[in-house]
């Protein structure tokens, strides 16, 4: 089971569709269990040990060497194709997808044979003892998943954890059929299989680096391979930071003097980009600027989301009485808050030494349920919502919560991540979204933002408008954003999105 | 009772008891925060009850009748599991966060607990055949890892798609219950009536689970 999880986990990340990556995982296990546990009705009772033994040492090489094989199966299929962009199309989706079922069916195939011939052998315990104890197994995955932080682990020492259980087990097996050679045969494979994992994280790196510079080579050649290899490991360097809950990719690009390109930094969140050097200013300034143009008088702001800091930032030389910051991720503020290049980008907004500001860790719904203190101001800055959990923060439940905790005569700004679709027309998923929160009587939208943007709404329902006599202190490039946009507002065709009925947005 | 009954049976009863997780998980995380985590506890806190069901079942077979013990499993399943999801809500919005959440989490582990006994009844009824049984408790779960995403949570709700659920739980009983043919066509009407009637009052439930969760602190 845990073999799955950490299959569903690796598709979830590089194909960016959570529920597919569930789905097309838990159900070929599942599946898989199914087909395992009829076969192993048919096991002659003479065999049982010595099956029982090879199903699990099978397992051991699967679970071991799945998560090389994936990555490097989709670094090669997706450089093999001539496609544009090298992970994120239909026809990379569609071979992660069916790599990844076939793996499951596997998986399922070989755990699910191994209870009912574990039921069959003789033995003296009795069998509801002995279905207590399967139960206990995915208990115990589960245990190790939720308490302690494996969860943020890198990908190979999670496998190496996995395998390592999976090799207890083998060796319990071993004591019972009291042999040695399948003994020194487990112990054998340990070694390749540590080195096979380590490998791992290099084929990860260079898959990822090519996904972000959507490196596009004919490679019909030894020649042309090492080309790519010295160029995704010479160009730029990619760090990665696994928290609890998301991954963070930062990409350092170096200046290229010949071509007379500055260098870049460029933050992806789940693979997701957010900002880069260009637009980081633009995007946060925007956000604080619209928010002091269109209300004064702002003393108390509630930031939801933001957990790099930069919202913070912006608002540190601005007079105001107290904010109040929520993010879930503390592994995001930490790094955030001691990365060189964050920092410096931050300007240290989330070293704790401004007293008005309260930076609190915790679930956005959670810390919304149980505070009913009004805002002037609510920001919310959350990633794209390409997921169950995430849509959860774009649900009429939620905003029906920031309603509440908003003054009287409070403003809510938040960013309207999916705009246009190819007819120019607000795109459905923009539809779901306003028709959300029109549904939690948030009315009059302003939508503004030609190159980053946001939706803003009044409390009071009022109209808002953009006072330009107001702007002056402000740089060209924010001021050049600060237009409304899609005048024409018709969200008719979006669906109202509940965390208890959600649509996929 | 017949082989194919009783794979049909581990089919229907193991759907059921998958969407009462992923159902659970749902309005917990709702009501707690953190989808990730309150996932996690519910599947270690259902399978650890499942583990403690099928242990208890050997005490319990040496007292009562095997059909008994399964028919009051199955009706406190149809009520535990059917009536969870609003009493859960419920609780958020009239205890302090701690107290609705330890009650619900005890409400989990029952539900947990009584479905832990269905797999092991399944078994005692047909000795010879646990890989058969297990083929199809895997199946049901399949069908509920798939249906839960992609039709019942979007197009029903978590309320309707609830009450239908438990009444699936329900019918299992006209199948295991000795009843005559009257009391069979009762039983039946209500279940039918049930079916009816989760579709079509869809949105009253839903409004009803959205006012209850905003009404809660």
């Amino acid at each position: 089971m845990a073999g799955a999880m950490i299959l569903a986990g690796l598709t979830t990340e590089y194909t960016g569709e959570d529920i597919y990556s569930q789905s097309f995982t838990m159900g070929p296990y599942l599946l898989g269990l199914g087909i395992g546990s009829s076969w192993a009705d048919r096991v002659y009772e003479s065999s049982r040990l010595k099956w029982l033994w090879g199903l699990e040492f099978s397992s051991l090489l699967i679970i071991a060497s799945m998560p090389t094989l994936y990555l490097m199966s989709v670094f090669l299929f997706s450089h093999a194709m001539p496609f544009e962009v090298v992970l994120d199309n239909l026809e990379s989706l569609r071979f992660m997808l069916a790599l990844t079922s076939v793996l499951a069916l596997l998986m399922g195939i070989l755990g699910g044979s191994q209870f009912p011939l574990l039921l069959k052998l003789p033995h003296k315990i009795k069998e509801e003892v002995l279905v207590m104890i399967n139960y206990m197994g995915p208990l115990m995955a589960l245990g190790l998943l939720l308490f302690s932080e494996v969860m943020s682990w890198p990908l190979w020492h999670q496998v190496s954890l996995v395998v390592f259980l999976q090799l207890l087990g083998l060796m319990a097996l071993n004591v019972v059929l009291q042999q040695r050679r399948p003994f020194y045969l487990s112990l054998l494979v340990i070694f390749p299989l540590i080195v096979l994992n380590h490998s791992q994280s290099r084929i990860e790196g260079l898959l990822i680096r090519s996904s972000y510079l959507s490196t596009r080579t004919q490679l019909t050649s030894w020649g042309s391979w090492q080309n790519l290899l010295r160029f995704l490991d010479n160009y730029a360097t990619l760090e990665r930071v696994r928290t609890p809950y998301q991954t963070i990719d930062l990409l350092i690009e170096p200046p290229d003097y010949q071509l007379s390109l500055p260098g870049n930094a460029t933050i992806y969140l789940n693979r997701k980009p957010q900002f880069d050097l260009a637009t980081v200013d633009v995007y946060h300034q925007s956000m604080v600027e619209a928010a002091l143009n269109l209300k004064k008088d702002i003393k108390s702001i509630l930031i939801l989301g933001a957990g790099d800091g930069l919202l913070l930032k912006e608002w540190s030389p601005r007079s105001f009485e107290k904010l109040t910051m929520v993010e879930l991720d503390a592994k995001m503020i930490e790094w955030s808050a001691t990365h060189p290049i964050m920092k410096e980008l931050n300007q240290g907004a989330l070293s704790g030494h401004d007293p008005r500001v309260e930076i609190i860790v915790d679930d956005a719904i959670h810390y919304l349920k149980n505070n009913r203190q009004g805002f002037d101001l609510v920001l919310i800055d959350f990633p794209f919502p390409n997921s169950v959990d995430l849509a959860k923060l774009y649900s009429h439940e939620f905003y029906a919560l920031v309603k509440r905790a908003l003054k009287s005569d409070g403003l809510l700004i938040l960013d309207l991540p999916i705009l246009q679709d190819a007819t120019g027309n607000l795109a459905l998923e923009g539809q779901t979204i306003l028709k959300t929160l029109d549904s939690a009587h948030f009315k009059n939208p302003l939508v503004f933002g030609p190159h980053a943007s946001f939706v803003a709404y009044a409390q009071n329902q009022s109209k808002l408008e953009f006072d330009y006599s107001h702007m002056q202190n402000i740089s060209l490039q924010t001021k050049l954003n600060l237009v409304p946009i899609l005048k024409k507002l018709d969200f008719s065709q979006g669906e109202v999105n509940s965390m208890l009925r959600p649509r996929v947005l | 009772m017949r082989g194919g009954l009783v794979y049909g049976l581990s089919l229907v009863l193991a759907f059921c008891s998958f969407y009462y997780e992923l159902a659970l998980g749902q309005i917990l995380s709702v009501n707690l925060g953190g989808t990730k985590q309150q996932y996690f506890i519910i599947f270690a806190l259902f399978t650890t009850a499942l583990g403690f069901g099928s242990l208890c079942f050997g005490r319990l077979k040496k007292n009562y009748p095997l059909e008994k013990i399964f028919v009051g499993v199955e009706i406190a399943l149809t009520l535990l599991g059917g009536l969870s999801p609003f009493v859960i809500t419920g609780l958020f919005a009239s205890l302090s966060t701690f107290w609705a959440a330890a009650i619900s989490y005890f409400l989990v582990f029952s539900i947990g607990f009584a479905s832990g006994f269905e797999l092991i009844c399944l078994f005692t009824l047909l000795p010879q055949n646990h890989g058969k049984i297990l083929t199809f408790d895997y199946l049901g779960m399949l069908a509920a890892a798939l249906l839960f995403p992609y039709y019942l949570l979007p197009e029903l709700g978590v309320g309707a798609s609830t009450v239908l659920v438990a009444t699936l739980n329900l019918a299992a009983l006209t199948v295991i219950m000795p009843l005559g043919p009257k009391m069979r066509l009762a039983l039946s009407a209500v279940v039918g009536i049930s079916v009816l009637l989760s579709y079509q009052q869809q949105d009253t439930l839903q409004d009803f689970l959205v006012k209850l969760y905003l009404g809660a602190k």
